[in-house]
């Protein structure tokens, strides 16, 4: 079941073309990665999808009936208020009581800052206040746009295991990052931007899964490369740093029978190695 | 929707400093006028009888009250200004949207929070009205009071006004700017010269209508009429008021609703 349906989104700011027919589903219970360069359009669409901007064309749809809560862009909040009284004002908005705050504040690490104002806090105070924002209520949906800016490793770390710990719960987070290792770690879905085209999307696995490949050496790397370019399944070979990389299609890669066309073509191997595509290097290869 | 917008506003210090000014600037203006003319008629006790008006007691009073408070009609615009200004500064007018609230609910609370105000300048402008009469030994009574609706009438086209340009223009100092420029002569010039074309329509510029809602209290209905010339009457002013009231909370509301945030 899909949580939030997205249909031919397209935004045009003059003639700057900020999304291009976007089709998307975020599946219930994933966490949803949006990836791409600056200005690939990432915030757009997270806007469009929160009423916050205005779709040229195309149209979305939340399950009907879910709670959701959201971070856009920067932490926005009453500068001259404190944490608590900020987060007053949040769960008000969201039609509930002040008993999630003290929990929220304390999930975030500020509960020792609750009275300090909003203007005194340093950047990554600001974030931990916002994520702690989302958490009031305890929302089925939360839509995160850049969660660990300006946090440091200690809190990338913790908003990390927050996304993990969501996950557990079942609910459904959808993010847009460029942080790719962090979207790696925590991401069961991605879909990855261009200039506000959807290149690729679909589960983390589907999206780097899309080509076997596999480290070869032996004593004479020319003769292997010669080999390996007559191999019925015409994989592609590059050559590394004293290694050749061999890339073929999804699926139709056997380490073994590999091994094997080589020994029989006269080239015994001494390193062997396959190599899982991280989605730092599928990113680059889709965005350059 | 104002229990929230409570929050928001009751640690905000600019907000209480400039509606405290509001009844001091009012009553210290009074004082000083009840005080020249207290004056002025000991001295010349014709001059009573001359104009045949007593501005500092009841019933002319409301008159007198209301219209020397139209002079201060900029205070709560400013604190409208200010309040939906830095909702759109600060970015909190989107996160107000994404923590749970509708546009219309966002835009709801700001019409409510702008009555609000509007209503609390009538308050003060009663109240001043009472403590004048008071020291002037002169018993409260509603004969006259009907200028205390056209004060409000004339303060909710200022303050919708407001409204309005911080909506459409979203930044304090532009915003405040630009209704100052419109207030103090823009609103003239534009309208005098479309006048050399369209008679008559200098009388029916938004904010001509407000003034024309409460008359120079010294002035006997005879002068006001021989002054005012071929000015519509009331009913008709009235009925712009009503208009430009209505204009300028949809302008502001088409102009929200499908708006960029």
């Amino acid at each position: 079941m899909s949580i939030l349906t997205v249909e031919g989104l397209s935004k045009t700011y003059g003639t700057t073309q900020a999304l291009q027919d976007v089709n998307l589903e975020v599946p219930a219970g994933s966490i949803f990665g949006v990836l791409g360069p600056n200005g690939s359009g990432k915030t757009t669409l997270l806007g469009i999808v929160l009423d916050i901007l205005q779709a040229t064309r195309g149209r979305f749809q939340w399950t009907a009936g879910i709670t959701r809560a959201a971070l856009l862009e920067t932490p926005n909040f009453y500068t001259y208020l404190n944490g608590r009284d900020n987060l007053t004002i949040t769960a008000r908005l969201r039609g509930r009581g002040h008993e999630g705050i003290s929990s929220a504040l304390a999930q975030v690490g500020l509960d020792s800052y609750e009275n300090l104002p909003f203007q005194k806090y340093s950047l990554g105070m600001k974030q931990r206040l916002a994520i702690g924002a989302t958490l009031i209520g305890n929302p089925e949906v939360m839509v995160l746009d850049e969660p660990t800016n300006g946090l440091d490793p200690a809190g990338i770390a913790d908003v990390r295991d927050l996304i993990r710990g969501l996950r557990d719960q079942g609910k459904t987070v959808f993010l847009a990052s460029h942080m790719l290792d962090e979207v790696e770690k925590v991401c069961s879905h991605v879909a990855i931007l261009k200039k506000g085209k959807v290149l690729s999307q679909g589960a983390l696995s589907e999206v780097l899964l899309d080509e076997d490949r596999v480290e070869v050496r032996s004593d004479d790397l020319n003769a292997l490369a010669d080999l390996l370019h007559a191999h019925p399944l015409k994989p592609k070979v590059q050559r590394g740093e004293g290694v050749l990389s061999v890339v073929f299609e999804a699926g139709f890669l056997n380490p073994a029978e590999l091994n094997r066309y080589c020994l029989d073509g006269g080239q015994t191997l001494s390193h062997l190695v396959m190599r899982k595509k991280t989605l730092e290097s599928r990113f680059l290869e889709l965005t350059d | 929707m104002l229990q929230t917008e409570w929050l928001k506003l009751k640690k905000f210090k600019p907000f209480w400093v400039v509606l405290a000014l509001y009844p001091v600037c009012l009553m210290g203006l009074l004082l000083i006028f009840s005080g020249i003319y207290d004056k002025a008629n000991e001295k010349h006790h014709e001059l009573q009888a001359l104009t045949g008006i007593t501005p500092f007691t009841f019933p002319e009073i409301w008159n007198t009250v209301t219209y020397t408070a139209s002079w201060f009609h900029f205070l709560p615009c400013v604190l409208i200004l200010l309040n939906i200004c830095n909702e759109f500064e600060f970015r909190t007018h989107r996160q107000n949207l994404l923590d749970g609230w509708s546009r219309a609910q966002f835009f709801g609370a700001k019409v409510l929070v702008t009555l609000g105000i509007s209503g609390l300048t009538l308050s003060w402008v009663v109240m001043a009205t009472v403590l004048l009469g008071a020291v002037h030994q002169s018993s409260p009574s509603l004969n006259g009071s009907s200028s205390l609706l056209y004060f409000l009438g004339q303060s909710l086209l200022y303050n919708f006004l407001a409204l309005l340009l911080g909506f459409t223009l979203r930044r304090g100092l532009l915003s405040l700017a630009s209704f100052l420029i419109y207030t103090i002569f823009l609103e003239k010039i534009v309208f005098s010269m479309a006048s050399l074309q369209f008679h008559k329509l200098r009388y029916f510029a938004p904010l001509a209508v407000a003034n024309q809602l409460l008359p120079f209290p010294l002035w006997k209905e005879q002068v006001h009429k021989a002054l005012s010339g071929d000015a519509p009457g009331l009913p008709v002013v009235q009925g712009f008021a009503v208009v430009w009231l209505l204009l300028f909370v949809g302008v502001s509301w088409w102009r929200y609703r499908r708006a960029d945030l």
